[in-house]
């Protein structure tokens, strides 16, 4: 019995699920986190270091890795990737200024061994600000459609109204458990 | 006596032969039975070496919390090296080890590694981590469309420069299918945004050097890059203020969240409900928010901040993590240095 098939064992057994949000500072990653276990979000402060939660969700355990995207962080991301099932990248579709540097942080992360294989859902949050660049443009922007290494999603979201969040999960879920619980 | 009788000697030789193959046989056996020890004993000759291991680096951890800044990068250097050589060391143990061991083992490594990364993130200051190579990826083909967009934007921007700027006293609101508003490449000029433009927008001043800027109202996001000696006022902003190398400055404005990347020698009279932070900048001063205009309680209620909730002097700093000494890159402004009127 290889390393594997011993992980995925433990894994199937517990029902438990890695997933890292990830995405540039002052995205809404906490606050999002904070909306999905019915935290208060009003007196968030910027994340120094990370944040883990544990989210009980349809049967499944979901360790949110919650990083601080400050750029003296970034390169400490990789410290996160080992044996991660799934990733939450979000983005502040209001923040125009720096979405060419969400799209690179982005496609490099996509890069990464580590992640090979692993679900990755978008979230285009601070939808509910009239700003806010719409989903199918931020799809466009980021380049969605050139992904070929992962299954990917973008929901249109805020973390304000809560929209779609729980879809978002919902998906991640889903396809997580399609491939690591039940195709062996 | 000179000789035995050939049977004797049969006898003889039949005697020693059954005895080395007794021997021979218990030596196996023994051979087995240690094999059998060594299989048991392997597990926990692991446990033993691998988890000493783990306490001592353990033990190097703690010990950062009380060593000279000096030899924490040295520290950090082995825990990394340690951690590697126990990761090898469980992956080469994997033949033998049970799921559980194996899991906790994992478990055990990767907790120390996590605190590891914490612990240098939090004790040394930035210098060998830069993110030097973050444009790596602008020459693929791929990032044409956002070029292009950001293009358009740049288009936009104009029009709105053009357009509404002449007519509307040098206010530029720009509405590039949404509600950003925007103050780009401005020399030596006083420059007014008012409320029924700023309310729940973002605003973005961007490339001024030596302006006068004054916000009325509540925006929701507040950035403010490459601005040099500027002096800048504003409304209760919703959620956080992003500022970027900016330098010789003065701001006031009142927030829920700060954060000041790579700037310089810049004054901020600062109402926070929540935390600022700042990265990569020296020589930043903090005072209250002093800055007042009609109607801006109303901005406040409006904006969701509570006028009676300030942290404007306490400031995280990424590039100093450590605890017991406050950061030398920023400082409270001294009460008689600071500006008493704004008019
Ligand atoms: N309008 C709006 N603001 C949001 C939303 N999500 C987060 N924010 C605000 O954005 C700021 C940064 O959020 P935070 O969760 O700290 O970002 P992080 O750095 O990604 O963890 C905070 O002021 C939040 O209140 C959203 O969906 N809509
Ligand atoms: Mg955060």
């Amino acid at each position: 019995m290889g390393l594997l098939t011993i992980l995925k064992k433990l894994k199937r057994k517990e029902k438990e699920m890695r997933i890292l949000m990830l995405g540039l500072d002052n995205a809404g990653k906490t606050t999002i986190v904070k909306r999905l276990i019915g935290d208060p979000i009003d007196t968030i402060s910027p994340t120094l270091g990370f944040n883990i939660k544990t989210l009980d969700h349809n049967g499944y355990k979901l360790n949110v890795w919650d990083v601080g995207g400050q750029k003296s962080l970034r390169t400490y991301w990789r410290n996160y990737f080992e044996s991660t099932d799934g990733l939450i990248w979000v983005v502040d579709s209001a923040d125009r200024r720096r979405l060419e540097d969400c799209k690179e942080e982005m496609h490099k992360l996509l890069q990464e061994e580590r992640l090979e294989g692993a679900t990755l859902l978008i979230f285009a949050n601070k939808q509910d600000l009239p700003g806010a660049v719409p989903t199918k443009d931020i799809a466009t922007i980021l380049d969605l459609e050139s992904i070929k290494t992962h299954h990917w999603k973008i929901y249109k979201a805020s973390a304000i109204t809560a929209e779609n969040l729980l879809e978002g999960i919902n998906w991640i879920t889903n396809d997580i458990s399609k491939r690591i619980f039940y195709k062996n | 006596m000179e000789s035995s009788t050939p049977s004797e000697e049969g006898l003889l030789e039949r005697i020693c032969r059954r005895d080395r193959e007794r021997k021979n046989i218990i030596e196996k056996r023994k051979e087995e039975k240690q094999q059998l020890i060594v299989e048991s004993e392997q597990l926990s000759y692991f446990k033993n070496i691998f988890y000493s291991r783990c306490k001592t680096i353990k033990d190097w951890l703690d010990s950062t919390e009380s060593v000279p800044d000096s030899k924490l990068s040295k520290i950090f250097d082995n825990v990394q090296s340690e951690i590697i050589i126990l990761k090898t060391y469980l992956f080469d143990s994997k033949i033998f080890l049970k799921a559980y061991d194996l899991r906790r083992a994992q478990d055990t490594l990767q907790i120390l590694e996590n605190d590891a990364t914490q612990l240098e993130t939090k004790l040394i200051p930035r210098k060998k981590f830069g993110f030097k190579n973050r444009r790596v990826f602008n020459t693929s083909v791929q990032s044409s469309d956002v070029t292009d967009d950001l293009k358009d934007l740049k288009i936009a921007e104009s029009i709105a420069t053009n357009g509404v700027g002449k007519q509307n006293n040098k206010q530029i609101c720009n509405r590039y299918g949404d509600n950003t508003c925007m103050l780009l490449g401005k020399v030596d000029e006083k420059l007014v945004l008012d409320a029924e433009n700023v309310n729940k927008n973002d605003v973005l001043l961007s490339d001024l050097k030596r302006c006068t800027v004054r916000v009325y109202g509540t925006p929701n996001t507040l950035h403010m890059v490459s601005l040099v000696q500027c002096t800048v006022l504003i409304g209760p902003v919703t959620t956080s203020v992003l500022v970027d190398n900016c330098h010789d400055s003065q701001f006031a404005f009142a927030c829920q969240q700060l954060r000041l990347h790579t700037s310089t020698n810049c004054t901020i009279y600062l109402h926070i409900t929540s935390r600022a932070i700042i990265e990569d900048s020296t020589k930043i001063f903090v005072a209250p928010y002093n800055w007042t205009y009609e109607d801006q309680m109303n901005h406040f209620k409006l904006a969701g901040l509570n006028p009676k909730i300030n942290n404007w002097n306490s400031i995280d700093d990424f590039n100093w993590l450590t605890k017991e000494k406050i950061s030398p890159n920023w400082s409270v402004l001294e009460p008689d240095k600071r500006v008493k009127s704004w008019d």
